[in-house]
């Protein structure tokens, strides 16, 4: 028997480690397969193939892993990470307008972009000024404003905005509220609305849910917060 | 409950989602940390190129394309960090004078006393490969890539993947031969 290939089963051969951890096209599989049936040679190193993987595996599974701190000293890495991409804006380089269309072009999904645009604009029409983006919860930028800085006094509501509802809409249904944003949005897209500027009896709380529920071209979803 | 795919975890932490980074830690880093240990041979520097890989993880999930599998990106960078650490070491070990003998091909003892013992001889000799050809035999016996998967990762056309496979399996034979252990072939 012969163990010198020809041209055809030296190319074969090549193929012979990916036949043999199953990682090769139907047709170059049916090749190997056809060569085999003629080919002892080719079996037989196909034998030694089967015998060399059986000694990596091996070899590879005996490495045990990384030490049990390993994952935790990672995550505290992480947590001194930088926010991600679509918070890392060089807010010393860029200019406010910039700033503002990367940030909203950075923003996913789409209904983000589009409510913090929106946002902008109802913050505003409120009159505040929008001093700079502050990290926020996973996912989405958060706007600070020099007006409204984190409010804790008083009663909130969590609501979404209709993606197709108009700023001066918006602007005009938080004045007759006397409501203002005061955080948002939000990676879920919700934005925390202060309605009252200390804790509201039940029922007048539930008056002002009720008639934000009712501008329903403005409001999708309200929910009450603290 | 149906599982996220590694692609959708990618996108979560693209987002920022700690949670989604433990997730997909807890399904690779095993793997990673194998292919980097076997390549340096040194569980400290292994474990700092883990973490470095998943902390390029966290800050590159953005811009992962999909091109490849989650796992042949991470082997990739995981490949990147590991020869990075090798080269440093080589220039290290240069700068000092000394030689490092990658492959040595002279009757080694540890050898000898496994002659008995084919699949342990085997076993040795594979040890002694260049780090080159440990990691095509890891990726395509160990991590089961394909030819297309080994090119990306190894960074070399999908024929010079062949040809280096080729060439470790002979280098094994060769070392094994030179240790008394002939398999006929090549």
């Amino acid at each position: 028997m012969s163990n010198v290939l020809n041209d055809m089963e030296r190319e074969i051969e090549d193929l012979l480690p990916f036949y043999h951890n199953g990682r090769i096209s139907a047709a170059d599989r049916a090749r190997v397969e056809s060569a085999l049936k003629t080919s002892a040679e080719l079996r037989r190193r196909l034998d030694l193939i089967a015998e060399e993987a059986e000694i990596a595996i091996a070899l590879n599974e005996s490495v045990s892993g990384p030490s049990p701190r390993a994952l935790d000293a990672l995550m505290a890495k992480i947590e001194v990470e930088p926010k991600h991409a679509a918070h890392r804006l060089d807010a010393v380089k860029l200019g406010f307008m910039e700033r503002l269309g990367g940030l909203i072009g950075a923003l996913s999904p789409r209904k983000l972009a589009y409510a913090a645009a929106l946002a902008m604009a109802v913050i505003a029409a409120q009159g505040v000024v929008i001093t700079g983006i502050v990290p926020g919860g996973p996912g989405a930028p958060q706007y600070q404003t020099a007006s409204a800085p984190a409010v804790s006094e008083g009663s909130f509501v969590l609501v979404s905005f209709a993606p197709e509802a108009k700023a001066s809409a918006i602007a005009e249904l938080l004045k007759s509220l006397n409501a203002s944003i005061t955080e948002g949005p939000r990676a879920s897209g919700l934005y925390r609305l202060r309605i009252g500027d200390k804790a509201l009896p039940k029922a007048e709380a539930e008056r002002i849910i009720a008639r934000l529920q009712a501008a329903r071209d403005v409001v999708v979803l309200v929910a009450p917060d603290r | 409950m149906e599982r996220d795919s590694d692609e959708d975890l990618v996108r979560r932490i693209a987002k920022g989602d700690n949670l989604a980074m433990r997730v997909l830690y807890a399904r690779h880093h095993l793997r990673a940390f194998r292919f980097l240990q076997r390549l340096l041979k040194d569980e400290a520097l292994a474990e700092d190129a883990l973490s470095e890989v998943f902390l390029d993880v966290w800050r590159q999930a953005g811009s992962f394309e999909g091109r490849s599998s989650v796992s042949t990106w991470l082997l990739a960078m995981a490949r990147n960090k590991a020869w990075s650490a090798l080269r440093k070491r080589r220039e290290s070990a240069l700068d000092e004078g000394v030689a490092e003998a990658m492959e040595d091909e002279g009757d080694d003892p540890e050898v000898q006393l496994q002659k008995s013992d084919k699949g342990a001889a085997i076993r040795a000799c594979m040890e002694k490969l260049s780090p080159e050809h440990r990691e095509v035999l890891d990726l395509v016996y160990y991590h089961e890539t394909s030819v297309e998967e080994v090119a990306m990762i190894v960074q070399i056309p999908e024929n010079t993947v062949k040809t280096r496979l080729f060439h470790a399996r002979k280098k094994l034979a060769e070392l094994l031969k030179s240790n008394g252990i002939d398999r006929g072939w090549p």
